[in-house]
């Protein structure tokens, strides 16, 4: 597949409506795809169907969702405020009285890792440091060419394929008997869909930016990560898609979250080729594939060469036990989500 | 602990510009002096902060107590 054909659909999304069912209905087939759910299956189908199918979720993972649902937040804020003609200063007191409404309330345990390195305070520190720092930013945001900052582009657009559906039907025969048989149809196609930071120009080429807080050192090391990476290929592409323009690749925008020093900054590039984005959707088509085959057996196996991957996977000590005390050890260590809760791809931002 | 709690309201929503200025203040304040080579404890800034003023708009931080076995 070529990806100059993908359509350009940014598709009006309402972010007032519960978001659909990434799943076809009674199924556990999912049409809808974003870098975090494709990123669980590439890894680990165990790890996907912890996650996506059977919804189990921990309280590290909220933390982590909630510091960086805020950092994006108040930059998105201040990125518009600075589009709307607000200088750094106005921008910054702006957006942070933004992020303290809306952390007003937030517990958060400090004795836990998660809860000491990322909480009210540190949130408001990362986020004043970063301003400042980039407040006279060589990278612009875009403006789109209906007048808005590029910032916080939800996408979402469908490939032109799905996954195969069937459906039953009844065969009228010449003697007047009936006989029943399986139609393949073409249905639901897949989509594709996710939240770009921000898109900026820089140095005379277009770039998505993606945001980063990390409590690992921002070195080249760290930046070695996203080269390749499904999700900066992925945003590659949907950047080309829904601007219609050509993308060089993507600034990995990274801040460390540092306690007993000052939190640091620093900004790496990865760059993508129309061959890349191709060979990228190629391969696609086979995982999406394979995760319709793991729905239909309905088993997900586990990529044992993954579980140390990343700091070590958050079931590494699920996947450890026997298989028959599994489910008892996750309902102990693990919540399971309200399926509202859980990772979606079609909920809006 | 400075006196930046003075002015804080418990609502958010009843800070002014100036009291979100000091929230900022401070912070660059801090950072200023941890550039400088004073070196910060864990949870405690230098000398302002950003734990205490923000105890007033966020509530306490500090976390359920634990039930611990005798």
């Amino acid at each position: 597949m070529n990806t100059s054909n993908l359509e350009r659909t940014i598709s009006e999304i309402d972010r007032d409506a519960p978001a659909p069912s990434p799943f076809l209905p009674g199924t556990n087939i999912q049409f809808a795809w974003d870098s975090t759910s494709l990123g669980l299956l590439k890894t680990c189908p165990r790890l996907y169907q912890y996650t996506m199918i059977d919804g189990w979720g921990s309280n590290d993972e909220s933390i982590h969702l909630r510091f960086g649902i805020e950092y994006h937040s108040t930059l998105e804020d201040y990125d518009r405020y600075r589009a709307e003609g607000l200088g750094h200063d106005d921008a910054l007191r702006e957006s942070l009285r933004n992020l303290l409404c809306r952390i007003h309330g937030w517990q958060v345990d400090r004795d836990t890792r998660a809860g000491k390195y990322k909480n009210p305070a540190t949130i408001i520190a990362l986020t004043i440091d970063y301003l400042d720092k980039y407040s006279d930013d060589p990278a612009e945001t875009y403006i789109l060419a209906d007048g808005r900052p590029a910032v916080e582009l939800s996408f979402r657009f469908e490939l032109d394929w799905g996954p195969r559906q069937s459906r039953t039907i009844e065969i009228a025969q010449a003697d007047g008997s009936v006989i029943t048989g399986v139609e393949e149809f073409d249905g639901q196609p897949y989509i594709l869909s996710g939240h770009l930071d921000r898109v900026v120009s820089f140095q005379d080429s277009l770039f998505v930016m993606d945001r980063k807080t990390s409590l690992s050192t921002l070195s080249a090391h760290y930046f070695s990560q996203y080269e390749p990476n499904n999700q900066m290929t992925l945003y590659s592409l949907a950047a080309k898609v829904i601007l219609a323009s050509p993308i060089k690749g993507v600034i990995i925008d990274g801040a460390q979250v540092k306690l007993e020093e000052n939190h640091t900054f620093q900004r790496g590039f990865t760059y993508r080729t129309e061959d890349q984005l191709d060979e990228w959707v190629n391969d696609l088509r086979l995982w999406l594939g394979m995760a319709e085959q793991y729905a239909l057996a309905n088993y997900w196996p586990m990529n044992d060469t993954a579980c140390d991957k990343f700091g070590g996977c958050r079931f590494r000590s699920i996947c450890s036990k026997s298989p028959q005390v599994r489910e008892r050890f996750l309902a102990s260590n693990f919540t399971k989500l309200a399926p509202e809760e859980r990772w979606n791809p079609l909920k809006p931002r | 602990m400075s006196d930046l709690d003075d002015f804080l309201s418990d609502d958010p929503l009843n800070l002014t510009d100036a009291d979100i200025d000091k929230i900022i203040a401070a912070q660059r304040k801090h950072r200023a002096l941890v550039e400088g080579g004073v070196r910060v404890k864990k949870d405690k800034g230098p000398s302002v902060s950003l734990d205490g003023l923000l105890t007033k708009i966020t509530g306490k931080f500090s976390p359920q107590p634990k039930i611990t076995r005798r």
